[in-house]
């Protein structure tokens, strides 16, 4: 519906005490205040309402301020953006790894201690270059050739390959031990974690520091992926829980078909969560009552006064009434609402009922506290036990 | 311009507001209330997060002014 300046000023009168002629004044009087502040380059501020002002192009803007944005957005209260959690890529870490896995087992690794080995026997001193650099044996193709251009001047070094030459023998035969040893623990390993992601084949290297590299870097894959594995197996269980759980905390509303939610069109849009909670407890329904009026026993006269003007339990007081408070409970018919506010103030809570039209329907809304501001509201929501922690929203008291 | 109509003016608007109702003041602009479903936003940082539901104000107005004096 659209509410024209004609419309607003009948409102506006409605709400004052005051005459027509005074109000359009008085609107007038706001619009030029208004443009008056934007054109002299400053913003005018309503307060609890929001600021006017002239942008960088010339135009005239209005930024809703937080309470009135949060009022308006009241279904949505305390709602915040939630991350996505990007989908985990496992299969590919498996897929890609696997294939090249048994290439390493089964040609790479003896290919390093057989061939090298005797191609080391082989050669000796005339091709100590390749050894002491500890160049490839794919690369000896250009070794030669360089060999044959530069013999001469490789000469000095081959003493010192000799040496070292030695102990490579030793070495070589240390690190057939370990090499046989590490095949043992792979294809135990195999056995066991087939699905296991692993090292990538090393080119074929003669030191023993790569050796030894080659089994550290397993040893870590292996164990990281078990513990990926683990994890992914980690996850995997929990996830139906938490949806189980989520489920059972829906409430399910069994008990009074005929309460319909406030406003058709809002329940359309927000599907997905039942802002406002529509079952009443069956244990705790008891005998409907005018609750401003008639109050649980207990609380005395006296407790009235000793409480303070706001808060969330108690007894209503009069003077709270300009606040705000927290929807629980709306009903198209005014006696169901009677009924759960009944029982809400036998809990002890500060009920009121109070209707208002919504779409040309008149909802009958039961809430609890009376709160001087949305802030101190929104404090209190969490002292509401469940469902009503989360089902629920803040509006401003207006009595009938 | 006293307090009372500047409270009313508020309330009033506040209620239609709640109420769904567009308000066109004229001589000033025209105040609509937009719901935007949740969405999902992609920050800067690369993370995607989904934005709750939300109804917005808004306020459009044909009233320029001119910067060039």
């Amino acid at each position: 519906m659209k509410i024209d300046k004609e419309k607003l000023v009948e409102l506006l009168v409605e709400k004052t005490s005051m005459e027509r002629a005074e109000v359009e004044k008085q609107l007038d009087q706001l619009i030029d205040r208004i443009l008056d502040a934007a054109h002299r380059g400053k913003a005018l501020e309503i307060k609890e309402f929001g600021v006017f002002y002239f942008d960088e192009e010339g135009e005239l803007k209005f930024d809703p301020s937080k309470e009135l944005s949060t009022e308006i957005s009241f279904k949505y209260a305390g709602m915040k953006p939630i991350e996505l959690q990007p989908e985990r890529d496992t299969a590919i870490s498996i897929g890609d790894v696997k294939p090249e896995e048994t290439e390493t087992e089964e040609t790479a690794e003896p290919a390093d201690s057989d061939s090298e080995s005797t191609e080391d026997e082989k050669k000796p001193a005339e091709d100590d270059t390749d050894d002491i650099f500890g160049i490839e044996e794919t690369k000896e193709d250009t070794s030669d050739v360089f060999e044959a251009e530069d013999d001469e001047d490789f000469d000095f070094l081959s003493d010192a390959v000799k040496e070292s030459e030695t102990e490579m023998d030793i070495w070589d035969e240390v690190a057939r031990q370990e090499e046989e040893e590490q095949r043992k623990k792979e294809e135990e390993r195999k056995k066991v974690e087939a699905a296991k992601a692993r090292v990538k084949p090393k080119k074929k290297k003669k030191s023993n520091a790569a050796i030894w590299a080659i089994a550290a870097l397993l040893l870590l894959l292996v164990l990281a992926g078990l513990y990926f594995i683990f994890l992914d197996n980690d996850t995997v269980a929990e996830d139906p829980q938490q949806t189980a759980t989520a489920e059972h905390a829906v409430p399910i509303p069994d008990e009074l078909p005929v309460i319909t939610d406030e406003d058709a069109e809002v329940a359309r849009e927000i599907e997905m969560i039942p802002v406002e909670p529509e079952q009443v407890p069956e244990d705790e329904v008891s005998e409907t009552e005018e609750v401003q009026e008639t109050q649980p026993e207990a609380i005395t006269q006296t407790a009235l006064n000793e409480q303070e003007t706001y808060g969330l339990m108690g007894m209503i007081n009069d003077e709270a009434n300009d606040g705000y408070s927290i929807v629980l409970h709306s009903f198209t018919s005014e006696d169901n609402a009677r009924e759960a506010a009944a029982h809400l103030s036998e809990e002890g809570y500060r009920v009121l009922v109070t209707s208002r039209t919504v779409t040309e329907e008149t909802m009958w809304r039961v809430s609890v506290g009376q709160f001087e501001t949305l802030a101190d509201a929104q404090q209190n929501l969490n002292r509401l036990p469940p469902p009503y922690n989360v089902q629920n929203f803040i509006h401003r008291i207006q009595i009938n | 311009m006293d307090t009372e109509f500047i409270y009313a003016f508020k309330e009033v608007l506040r209620e239609q507001f709640v109420n769904k109702n567009s308000v066109e003041i004229e001589g000033l602009g025209t105040f609509d209330v937009k719901h935007y479903e949740q969405h999902q936003k992609r920050y800067d940082n690369g993370k995607v997060v989904m934005m709750p539901p939300a109804d917005v104000v808004e306020f459009k107005s044909n009233i320029r002014i001119s910067y060039e004096n």
